[in-house]
C-alpha cells in the first residue's frame, strides 16, 4: 500500500498532496471568515459608538436648552456674558468639544474661542429653528465630531435660538480601536485553534488513508477489485485459459498499460502466448498461440526468474514501439512457468512499482495453474482407480469365462457323451449321470449370474444398446428404453453409462415403488447423456445410500456430471452427462 | 444322411469334447476351426449343413465370423453365456439360432434347423 502511495505521489508531483490542499482550504476559509467577521464587528461597533455619542451630545444640548436662564439671557442680548460662562462650564464638566448657544439669527453667545462670540455660526441652523432636534456626525471645523442641535425656547415656547453641542470623534476612533484590538486578539486565538484543528484533521485523514492520496486510493481500490475478480475466477476453478484471459485484461486495465500478454515457456528457450490483451482491443500478439523463440524481456524474466523492467534505452523495446516494458515471472511449484509482460507507449506511464503490481496478478495465475494441476492430477488419479477396478472386473469375468466355464462345458459335454454311451439296462447309471449333468447345469447358472454381476459380457461384445436392453429385460420394474447412440463408444464411457443405468434401475426396484421406469441415452460427437426416470415415491438423495455416491465418483472420474432430481410423490430422475473425448 | 457340421471355437478342449459327443450322437463333424479366416475357408470348401460359431474367438467376435460364413450355410451361435445375456446380438445376427454349449446335442441342432426360427431370409 505504501508502494501505491509512492507511485501516485510520483504521478501527481505537479500538484500538492491532497491533505495539504485540504489544510490550505481550511486555513483560507478561516481567514475569510475572520476578516468578514472583523469588518462586520468594526462597522457595527462604530455605528453603536456614533449613536451613543450623538445621544450624549443631544442630552447635553437638551439639558442646556432646558435651563431657562439661557433663553432669557439670549433674548436680553446677554449683557452680563453669563451664557458664555455657563456654557464653558458645561463644556468643561461634560468633556464636550464645544457648547455653542446662538440666538435666532445664529449669532454665537458662547464658544470655546471667545474671538468667535457675536459671530454667526457656519452651519445651517434651519432645522433646529424649525423646532427639530438634529444630530450630525462628520467633519467640522474642530475635526470629526458628533454634533447635536436643539432649539432654545423662551418660557412661552417660542424659539429664540439654538444650542449646539459637539463631542470629539477622535475618542470614538480610539475606543473603537481598543475594542477591535480585543476582538482581533480573540479572533486570532480562534484562528489559531482552527488552524491547529485543521492540522489535526489533516493528520487524521492521512493516518486513516495510510498516507495515500485519493487518486492512489482509487487506483488501489480498482486494483483490489480487479484482483478480487480474478481471484474469484481462480477460486471457482474455471479453466486456466479463462483465468489467463482475465488476468491480461484486468491487469492491463489496472496498470494503464497499452498491452499485456502472458507467455508460457516451453523447452529450449521457446514460449507460446497463453493470453494477450491490448488497450485498442486488438490482440497484441499472434493469436495462433504458436511457439516462438523468446528474446528481450521474455528471455530476461526466464533467465532471472524475477521481475524485469526495460525502457526505451533498450533496442528491442524501442523497436517494439513501447517506451517501457515490465515483466514478472509466473512461478509454479518453484519453476518459472511463464511470464506476464506489460508494455506502455505513453509518457510517464508504468512508473512506480509496476513490477509489484504485475506480480500480484502472476501469483493468481500461478495459483490457478497449481489448482488446475491438482485437479487434473486428482481427476487422473480417480480415473485410474476406476479404470483399474473396471479392468480387474473385466479380467476376472474373462478368466471365469475362458477358464472355469470352458472346463465346466467340456465336463458337461463329456457327461453327455457318457450318457449316450451307457449300454441299455444300466438305468441307474444313466440316472446318476443325468443328475450329475443337472447339478453341473445349476453350478454353471450360478457362475453365469456371478459373471454377469462382475462384468456384463454383452457390453464388451455388443455395446451400450444391447447391454442396456438386456438390463431392462432383467429388471423387475417394467423399463422403457430409448438408445440413440449409433455405434460403439469408448469402453470406459460404455462401462460407466452401463453402471449408472444398472445402479439407477436397482434403486428403482429397491426403493422407488414405481410402476414404470424410462431410460434414455443420447450420444453425439462429444457427449453421452443419460436420463433414468421413474414414477415412484421420490426422495432419493446422494446423502443416503452409497449407490448414488459411487455413481458420482464414477461419472466424475470421467469428468462427467450427475444430477439427481427426486421430488417426493413425483418420482426420481437421474441425469448424467459424460464427455466422450476423455474415454 | 448324416448332418455335416463345422465347429468354430478357439478352445481345443471344447472342440474335442463337442466332436466326441456329436459324433457319438451320429453327426458328422467335417471340420473344426479356431479362427475366422479358417472358418470362412473351410465353410466354402466343405459346404457344411450347419456351422456352429462360438461368440468368443479370442480377439475376433463370433458374430462377425457368423456374418462371414453365413453364405456357406446356416449358422448357429454357441457360447457359455445365458441366451438372454446375448439375445439382442443374436437377434441382430444372421444366425438361425443360439445354443448354450451346455445344451449342445444333435437333437438340439436338428430342432434349430427344422424350427420356424430360420432367419436366413
Amino acid at each position: 500500500m505504501v508502494d501505491a502511495g509512492r507511485i501516485v505521489s510520483v504521478m501527481l508531483k505537479r500538484s500538492p498532496r491532497f491533505s495539504t490542499q485540504v489544510l490550505y482550504l481550511q486555513l483560507g476559509v478561516l481567514v475569510i471568515v475572520w476578516a468578514a467577521g472583523f469588518a462586520l464587528m468594526a462597522v457595527l461597533l462604530r455605528n453603536d459608538l456614533i449613536a451613543e455619542y450623538e445621544r450624549r451630545g443631544l442630552a447635553i444640548a437638551r439639558t442646556v436648552a432646558a435651563d431657562e436662564r439661557y433663553a432669557a439671557a439670549v433674548v436680553a442680548g446677554d449683557p452680563a456674558h453669563e451664557v458664555q460662562a455657563r456654557a464653558e462650564l458645561v463644556r468643561r464638566q461634560t468633556g464636550a468639544l464645544f457648547v455653542v448657544v446662538t440666538d435666532a439669527r445664529g449669532i454665537r453667545f458662547s464658544h470655546p474661542d471667545p474671538a468667535l462670540l457675536g459671530k454667526p455660526v457656519s452651519a445651517d441652523q434651519r432645522q433646529a429653528l424649525d423646532g427639530s432636534d438634529v444630530t450630525v456626525f462628520g467633519p467640522s471645523a474642530a475635526g470629526d465630531s458628533a454634533r447635536a442641535k436643539v432649539p432654545l425656547r423662551d418660557p412661552s415656547g417660542a424659539i429664540v435660538g439654538e444650542v449646539i453641542v459637539a463631542i470629539d470623534a477622535a475618542e470614538i476612533s480610539s475606543r473603537l480601536l481598543a475594542l477591535l484590538r480585543t476582538a482581533a486578539a480573540f479572533l486570532g486565538i480562534a484562528l489559531g485553534i482552527g488552524a491547529v484543528g485543521a492540522l489535526a484533521l489533516t493528520r487524521r485523514l492521512k493516518r486513516q488513508t495510510f498516507g495515500l492520496e485519493p487518486a492512489a486510493l482509487r487506483l488501489l481500490l480498482e486494483q483490489q477489485a480487479a484482483l478480487r475478480r480474478v481471484a474469484t475466477l481462480v477460486a471457482r476453478g474455471v479453466s486456466p485459459n479463462e483465468v489467463f484471459d482475465a488476468v491480461t485484461a484486468e491487469g492491463g486495465s489496472v496498470l494503464a498499460a497499452q498491452s499485456t500478454s502472458l507467455l508460457r515457456y516451453g523447452v529450449a528457450g521457446t514460449a507460446s502466448v497463453a493470453a494477450s490483451w491490448s488497450e485498442s482491443g486488438q490482440s497484441a500478439q499472434d493469436p495462433t498461440r504458436s511457439t516462438f523463440g523468446v528474446e528481450g524481456i521474455g528471455a530476461a524474466v526466464a533467465r532471472t526468474g524475477r521481475a524485469v523492467r526495460m525502457d526505451a534505452g533498450d533496442g528491442a523495446v524501442e523497436r517494439s514501439g513501447f517506451r517501457l516494458v515490465v515483466g514478472a515471472p509466473v512461478l509454479v511449484e518453484g519453476a518459472v512457468w511463464g511470464a506476464m509482460i506489460a508494455g506502455w507507449t505513453g509518457e510517464g506511464a508504468g512508473s512506480g512499482d509496476a513490477e509489484g503490481r504485475i506480480t500480484d496478478f502472476t501469483e493468481l495465475v500461478a495459483t490457478a495453474i497449481a489448482n488446475a494441476n491438482s485437479r487434473t492430477e486428482l481427476a487422473a488419479s480417480r480415473s485410474r482407480v476406476v479404470a483399474a477396478a473396471d479392468e480387474t472386473r473385466r479380467r476376472i469375468e474373462r478368466d471365469l469365462h475362458d477358464g472355469t466355464q470352458q472346463r465346466l462345458v467340456s465336463l458337461a459335454l463329456q457327461l453327455h457323451a457318457a450318457q449316450t454311451s451307457v449300454p441299455p439296462g444300466l438305468e441307474d447309471l444313466k440316472t446318476q449321470l443325468s443328475q450329475a449333468t443337472a447339478g453341473l447345469a445349476g453350478a454353471v447358472e450360478d457362475l453365469q449370474e456371478i459373471s454377469r454381476g462382475i462384468h456384463p459380457a454383452v457390453l464388451s461384445k455388443g455395446g451400450l444398446g444391447p447391454a442396456l436392453r438386456t438390463l431392462a429385460r432383467r429388471s423387475v420394474v417394467p423399463v422403457e428404453i430409448e438408445v440413440s447412440a449409433d455405434g460403439r463408444l469408448p469402453e470406459r464411457v460404455e462401462v460407466t453409462a452401463y453402471y449408472v443405468v444398472s445402479e439407477a434401475l436397482t434403486n428403482v426396484a429397491k426403493h422407488a415403488r414405481a410402476s414404470m421406469a424410462h431410460v434414455q441415452v443420447d450420444a453425439d460427437d462429444s457427449h453421452v447423456r443419460l436420463c433414468i426416470r421413474d414414477d415412484g415415491v421420490g426422495g432419493a438423495d446422494f446423502a443416503r445410500g452409497s449407490g448414488l455416491i459411487g455413481l458420482r465418483d464414477r461419472v466424475e472420474a470421467l469428468s462427467g456430471t450427475i444430477e439427481v432430481v427426486s421430488t417426493p410423490g413425483i418420482g426420481t430422475s437421474v441425469l448424467v452427462t459424460i464427455p466422450i473425448d476423455t474415454g | 444322411m448324416k448332418l455335416r457340421l463345422l465347429i468354430v471355437d478357439d478352445n481345443a478342449h471344447f472342440l474335442e469334447a463337442a466332436r466326441d459327443l456329436l459324433e457319438r450322437e451320429g453327426l458328422d463333424v467335417v471340420a473344426v476351426a479356431s479362427t475366422g479366416a479358417d472358418a470362412v475357408r473351410l465353410s466354402r470348401l466343405l459346404r457344411p449343413d450347419v456351422t456352429l460359431v462360438d461368440v468368443d474367438l479370442g480377439q475376433e467376435s463370433g458374430f462377425d465370423v457368423a456374418r462371414q460364413v453365413t453364405d456357406g450355410g446356416p449358422v448357429v451361435i454357441i457360447s457359455t453365456y445365458a441366451e438372454q445375456d446375448l439375445s439382442d446380438l443374436i437377434d441382430a445376427s444372421p444366425a438361425i439360432g443360439y445354443l448354450s454349449k451346455f445344451d449342445l446335442s444333435g437333437r438340439a441342432i436338428s430342432a434349430l434347423l427344422e424350427g420356424p426360427g430360420d432367419r436366413r431370409g
